[in-house]
């Protein structure tokens, strides 16, 4: 425990996700205002006691628009990355387990997955598929299978080798009930750490997505939107632009060092236990 | 129960392993690696066996194959009378709580994510399912106190424990299904000299007190001598000199186990100045005698592969001069 | 004036005193052995000597080579000194070599850098050494790279490393653990022959072996030092040592080494269990006040408790650091 209070990137990390991730879970309930409801007499405000950070040409309340931008990225990066998970880490502990043609298939699988541009090829996706917030998770989730099942086969290869393994083998312990009960609770820890790196990108590609009208559609807010909208108004409102950026920037920092201070935390440790 | 022994407990005859080598080029066929060279050794009921050899010798080749964890290109291995290659899967699997593995590595061979109880009862709940929890968790507390431990082991972790406690859980762990035979790999190389002393005490004890046999294999020959009964030297994937421990230390007939006897650093100061045998293992020629290009008493009959073949009662060795 | 001199040497990591107060000489052309289980202090003595204490460590006492304190001096003066008066060969040859770079660039590496050779020159020292070591070049050109080389010969190319610049010292820390026994005892004739060696104008290279085996340093060295707990349990002419073991925990070692047991076996069959020494050694955070082996010894007082016992001669240059050293002859 005196090791986490000593990583100020941890901590930091921590702090920003917790900001990201309770801002949204209060817009479920509670916003100043609407994030939707237009005002046209308040357009373009500056911030103030009544509109904390000001409004848009449309008359909306920026802060609201944030915390219910926070609560659609969440969940579009959320669900991908479980998307991602959850076929990804199963594709890469059989590919680990069964070696032979089964570990090939799922390596040129892969190889193929990585050869696309994630996210051009998300972007493709939405636009043949229609745009939509579940299209944006299907496409932004398929790009993560990749990246879970490489990380998965990697580990659990060393983990095969390990002795505590081969003490199953000899009291003639199946390969999957191996996978389950050894090599998946050793690989925890890693897996964590790549889900939050994953979850960053996951809000990027969202707001990548949203920006181009592919995401999430109108009138429910997200940040991509607001960035798009803002454009036009640059020069004269450049806060506009500005909230909505110091978001996701803020939201990829977190958890970027979220994941890094996370990494830090486990890895000694479990050398520790040995 | 078993119903008693009618000759060896284990029966290894004429083992042979070949390993496929990568190939060289891609339509060319792979080439391959023997390494073992038609062993052949039984183990009674209740006897210590010592295999002794450095790397490459092909010891490791041999437990795998004996734990049936491997097949082998050809032989055979017998277990109470049954020949484990040519079982079938389920049968093979109801084979297998008669032997056992005791592992190297003290911090290797215990999942860190388990508590002590999950693994000391993993070969239990995986070979003798029909075992309820209740008696399974007496027969995990039966087992630590049999190692030396206290009930309250079980439910720690294994990263709170020494090394020397970690291999008395591994050893807990090898006789949760009473095994007949346990097959010990190195299990006190990695330890501090005086825990290597209790886990050896520990290991005849247990023999003396469950019946067990052991398949001990080390390249530790202090070691060996102080718990096996009998003893298998072997070299480059062959069995060069076997016979009783007491025997073959005191009489070794062939040159290699000369060697090594020698070479094991005595703690006699006397012995400062005295120089060694050189030599390291090469891949041994085409036929002929695996050690003659190390051997000092190699001659032109060394071309020609000895026989494994008694010199005296119980007491064989492969070499022409011995 | 000796050629390493420790003194008083307490090294602590976060607060927990690892080595505590450990002194002793080394003289040009010297063997020493350093014998302790694994806790003792033993790695962590050659490392304060090498100056390579991790970070976070203090160091109190003194380090002087020739003379020269070394301890708390600029990283530059342990530089001089690393790798070309004092060299270390470690316990893991598959680690101790750089497999991207060819052996001779490794064993040329220190020369120049040390000696400032030119390369060429320094090739032909590599050449030199690697020869010295038992790897002639007509067999072992300079360029073979290390996963080419079998375990013994690594060691071999790490020890050449360490000679190459001519060393007044070299520490050896478990040089033949990971090896095989026949290729160890190869290893262990090389490092005694090397550091016997006597030459022009010099006295021949001292020799600090690290091992927690007797049976090593009962064949390899002319002193010995056995560690316990962070302290000197017991030192002298190895040869005095064997003969007559003054500290318990020495005895123990010995009684339960399967060496030892093995040896005195005879012929008989096994069965005989080996004597051990009860108890675990103590955590180096709670260390007992008194004797730190006293809750093992078969032979404590009240008085050990009281305070460490300071080291009592208990023959020619041999001294124990117990109140009442045994007296009997060794087992």
């Amino acid at each position: 425990m005196g090791r986490l209070l000593r990583s100020p990137g941890l901590i930091l990390g921590a702090a920003l996700t917790a900001a990201l991730v309770g801002m949204a879970l209060l817009s479920l309930g509670w916003t100043p205002y609407p994030p939707a409801e237009m005002n046209i007499a308040q357009r373009l405000a500056a911030p103030s006691v009544a509109h904390p950070l000001g409004t848009d040409q449309f008359g909306r309340d920026v802060l609201s628009m944030v915390m219910g931008g926070a609560w659609n990225s969440i969940v579009v990066a959320l669900v991908a990355v479980a998307i991602g998970a959850g076929v990804g880490v199963p594709l890469g502990a059989l590919a680990a387990a069964r070696r032979g043609w089964v570990d090939e298939a799922v390596m040129r699988f892969n190889d193929f997955a990585f050869a696309f541009p994630a996210l051009l090829s998300a972007v493709m996706i939405t636009a043949l598929a229609g745009p939509g917030a579940v299209n944006a998770i299907i496409a932004i989730g398929i790009f993560n299978i990749p990246v879970f099942a490489r990380l998965t086969r990697g580990a659990a290869l060393a983990l095969w080798q390990r002795d505590f393994v081969l003490a199953a083998r000899v009291a003639a312990k199946g390969d999957a009930a191996i996978t389950v009960e050894h090599i998946l609770p050793n690989l925890a820890g890693l897996l964590i750490v790549q889900a939050t790196i994953q979850f960053a990108l996951g809000i990027l590609a969202e707001a990548s997505l949203s920006y181009l009208g592919l995401g999430v559609q109108p009138p429910a807010p997200s940040w991509g939107k607001m960035l798009n909208e803002a454009q036009t108004y640059i020069y004269s409102a450049p806060r506009l632009a500005i909230f909505p950026g110091l978001a996701i920037a803020l939201s990829v920092l977190g958890l970027n060092l979220l994941g890094d201070g996370l990494r830090d935390l486990l890895d000694p440790r479990l050398r520790r236990e040995r | 129960m078993t119903p008693p022994l009618l000759g060896p407990l284990l029966e290894v005859t004429g083992l042979v392993r070949d390993y496929a080598l990568p190939r060289r080029r891609l339509f060319e066929r792979p080439g391959s690696i023997r390494a073992l060279h038609g062993v052949s050794f039984a183990v009674m009921a209740g006897e210590s066996f010592g295999i002794v050899g450095e790397s490459g010798c092909g010891k490791s080749t041999l437990a795998r194959a004996v734990l049936a964890l491997e097949r082998p290109t050809t032989g055979t291995v017998r277990l109470l009378g049954r020949d484990l290659t040519a079982l079938r899967p389920r049968d093979l699997k109801a084979m297998r709580r008669h032997m056992s593995m005791v592992f190297q590595d003290p911090y290797g061979s215990l999942d860190p994510r388990h508590r002590v109880a999950r693994i000391v009862a993993e070969p239990m709940a995986s070979l003798m399912p029909e075992v309820g929890r209740a008696e399974r968790a007496e027969r995990v507390r039966e087992a630590l106190s049999e190692v030396g431990l206290g009930a309250a082991a079980a439910e720690r972790y294994p990263h709170e424990f020494s090394g020397g406690q970690r291999q008395r859980i591994a050893i807990a762990r090898a006789l949760i299904t009473r095994p007949e035979l346990v097959v010990a790999d190195e299990p006190v190389s990695a330890l501090d000299v005086s825990v290597q002393a209790q886990v050896l005490n520990l290991m005849l004890d247990l023999r003396e007190r469950l019946g067990l046999s052991y398949l001990f294999i080390s390249h530790d020959l202090s070691v060996v001598r102080c718990v096996t009964d009998r003893v298998a030297v072997m070299y480059l994937g062959r069995i060069v000199e076997t016979g009783p421990t007491a025997e073959v230390f005191a009489r070794p007939r062939h040159p290699y186990t000369q060697a090594l006897l020698d070479a094991v650093p005595r703690p006699d100061p006397s012995r400062r100045g005295h120089r060694h045998a050189r030599g390291e293992p090469a891949g041994g020629g085409q036929g002929g005698c695996p050690y003659a290009a190390r051997c000092p008493r190699a001659a032109a009959v060394c071309a020609q592969a000895p026989e494994l073949a008694e010199k005296a009662p119980g007491h064989a060795a492969a070499c022409h001069f011995a | 004036m000796p050629l390493l001199e420790v003194r008083e040497l307490s090294v602590s990591i976060g607060g927990v005193r690892l080595l505590d107060g450990v002194s002793f000489a080394v003289e040009r052309g010297d063997s020493l052995g350093v014998v302790g289980e694994s806790g003792c202090g033993k790695s962590l003595t050659a490392l304060a000597v090498m100056g390579l204490l991790p970070a976070g460590a203090t160091a109190m006492g003194s380090i002087r080579l020739d003379g020269q304190e070394l301890l708390g001096a600029p990283e530059r003066r342990w530089q001089a000194v690393r790798g070309r008066r004092v060299a270390m060969v470690f316990q893991e040859p598959m680690t101790a070599l750089n497999p991207v770079r060819s052996i001779g660039a490794q064993v040329a590496e220190g020369p120049r850098l040390h000696l400032g050779l030119s390369r060429p020159d320094a090739e032909r020292r590599a050449v030199q050494a690697l020869d010295r070591v038992g790897l002639p070049t007509h067999r072992f050109p300079p360029t073979l790279y290390p996963h080419q080389l079998s375990g013994g010969q690594r060691q071999r190319v790490v020890i050449a490393t360490a000679l190459a610049c001519d060393p007044d010292l070299l520490i050896a820390d478990e040089p033949t653990t990971a090896l095989d026994v026949t290729i160890q005892a190869q290893i262990l004739d090389l490092l005694a022959d090397l550091a016997g060696e006597r030459g022009p104008g010099k006295q021949g290279m001292a020799l600090m072996m690290i091992t927690h085996d007797l049976g090593v340093v009962a064949e390899t060295t002319d002193r010995m030092l056995v560690m316990y707990a962070g302290r000197v349990a017991e030192r002298g002419p190895t040869a005095e040592v064997f003969r007559r073991m003054a500290h318990p925990y020495t005895r123990g070692l010995l009684a339960a080494s399967p060496h030892a047991a093995a040896a005195r076996m005879g012929e008989a069959p096994p069965g005989l269990r080996l004597p051990t020494i009860p108890g675990q050694v103590p955590d180096p955070a709670h260390r007992p006040l008194g004797c730190p082996f006293a809750d093992r010894c078969a032979f404590v007082t009240d008085g050990c408790r009281a305070a460490p016992p300071p080291e009592i001669a208990v023959g020619p240059e041999h001294t124990a650091a117990c109140i009442h050293p045994r007296a009997e002859p060794a087992p």
